[in-house]
């Protein structure tokens, strides 16, 4: 089986069926949404592919899907939603969080990208993990601290760091979050990584976007900077 | 409520940046720029950076360094794959340390014609969206510094709707209250200081039609009911809907 592009109707097939989902109406996709027909065009490769994406690891699924972007030749692969949609739809039963059993789809912005609203595209499972790996591919021991963990579990240092467009298209702010935030000893976030300190982080650097031009800092510079609240997890020489 | 800038960062006036942009609209965007610095003082080893910004897409390139007259030519855009809407800031930083020297936000084109766009001119800019994911016909799709109202496409060009009476009669005044109705929720600047923010852009344009600021904690129902009443007495069309309607309209 080629991977495919969800068409305009597929797309709004896979959301009416998410909703019926969540009704609790179905418990799964139509077969259609995987035919080449009115809800999907192929674009090529192999489902293969995406079988095996290691999605327990948000690094690794990201580095892949990089990998199957440039085999598949997709340019504007940031805007294509209807093969993230579709990629979502293949991996739907794999990514959809369960609740005693039952499928909990969550929010439609997880399944269907929305590539004109940062707010509502960092919360797509692929599109957004891709997106961030092929801003910082050149630093990926860095992006270890934002993309671990599974691809289904956001988690609060994604959720604070990621919804900011400004500071996650940073690559300065890329290297504060991993110094703060990464243990480099034990390779795990550090205790208090995924709690108030994101959303305070955050607060603190859009005040400081008012003064500071962060293109322009080393990021040795930005940390040095912050509150003192900060200090338990400054590594500063 | 008043906001302070504790920063000594200066504000570069957008007069005193000419942006030209020398691509189609649907192209690449190319643009030639030119930043007036001659009366900011600002010290002549400051970068001086231009972002061009467009939903989730940004680029940032330097323009050179401090001079009285700052000016690039055919800078291509190449994040872009037009120019429809493209915002700019400009940016004097000091390099060494990092520093915010200058900044001007929220700066738009001119075209060709040395005309900005109809949209660009506009206090909502109105695009034609494909929102039937969403399952609406309308919404409006709002940042720090914008505030776009989104029409369905298969409605009809965003000229044929702008124009129509449903549009200016139904649309505009909902989703008008909608965005000033937010604004009041959040803090705004009752001094009304930075043009650049979107809530005392908004509300000059309030101040503008004869309305009065809204007060500060207080839910403002009746401040929302009065800006809307001079609003749709702006836009003008209530007697032709009804008239409309008189003649059938709901059949």
């Amino acid at each position: 089986m080629k991977i495919m592009r969800l068409t305009h109707d597929g797309i709004l097939h896979f959301i009416q069926s998410i909703d019926l989902i969540k009704s609790g109406a179905k418990q799964g996709l139509p077969e259609e949404l995987f035919q080449v027909g009115d809800y999907a065009n192929e674009i090529g490769g192999e489902v293969q592919w995406l079988d095996d994406l290691d999605l327990d690891n948000k690094l690794n699924a990201a580095r892949d899907l990089d990998v199957i972007v440039s085999k598949l030749g997709l340019e504007s692969a940031e805007r294509d939603t209807g093969f993230w949609a579709w990629c979502s739809a293949y991996l739907f039963l794999k990514l959809c969080n369960r609740k005693n059993g039952v499928l909990r789809p969550g929010e439609i912005a997880i399944w269907v990208s929305d590539y004109e609203n940062w707010q509502r595209y960092y919360r797509h499972y692929l599109a957004s993990i891709w997106r961030v790996y092929k801003a910082h591919s050149d630093r990926e021991g860095e992006l270890v601290v934002l993309l671990n963990g599974p691809v289904n579990v956001p988690g609060e240092l994604w959720g604070q760091v990621a919804a900011s467009q400004g500071l996650v298209t940073n690559p300065k702010i890329i290297r504060v979050i991993y110094q703060l935030y990464w243990d480099k000893l034990l390779n795990k976030r550090k205790r208090g990584a995924g709690g108030r300190s994101p959303r305070r982080l955050r607060t603190v650097l859009r005040q400081f976007e008012r003064t500071w031009d962060f293109y322009s800092m080393p990021s040795d510079k930005i940390i040095e900077l912050l509150p003192g609240e900060f200090d338990r997890f400054k590594e500063l020489d | 409520m008043r906001r302070f800038n504790f920063t000594d960062r200066k504000k570069i006036l957008n007069q005193d940046i000419n942006i030209r942009l020398t691509s189609e609209l649907n192209q690449i965007p190319v643009i030639d720029i030119a930043v007036d610095l001659d009366n900011y003082d600002f010290p002549s080893s400051a970068g001086v950076f231009l972002e061009a910004q467009w939903k989730t897409s940004l680029q940032r390139v330097k323009l050179g360094e401090v001079h009285n007259t700052v000016r690039s030519f055919g800078v291509l855009l190449d994040t872009f794959s037009d120019s429809q809407h493209l915002k700019f800031r400009i940016k004097v930083v000091n390099e060494s340390e990092g520093r915010l020297l200058g900044v001007a936000n929220n700066v738009k084109s001119f075209n060709k014609n040395n005309e900005f766009g109809d949209n660009q001119k506009s206090i909502l800019p109105v695009v034609s969206k494909d929102l039937s994911a969403t399952g609406l016909l309308w919404r409006i799709n709002r940042t720090d510094t914008d505030a776009i109202l989104e029409v369905e496409k298969e409605l009809g060009s965003r000229e044929q709707i702008v124009r129509s009476l449903c549009f200016r009669g139904f649309i505009l005044p909902a989703a008008m209250r909608q965005i000033l109705m937010d604004i009041v929720k959040d803090d705004w600047d009752d001094e009304l200081t930075d043009p650049d923010d979107l809530s005392t852009r908004w509300l000059l344009f309030v101040r503008e039609m004869g309305g009065a600021n809204p007060e500060p904690e207080s839910t403002n129902e009746e401040w929302l009911d009065d800006t809307l009443r001079l609003l749709a007495n702006r836009i003008g069309v209530r007697k032709d809907i009804i008239k409309y309607f008189d003649n059938g309209g709901w059949s």
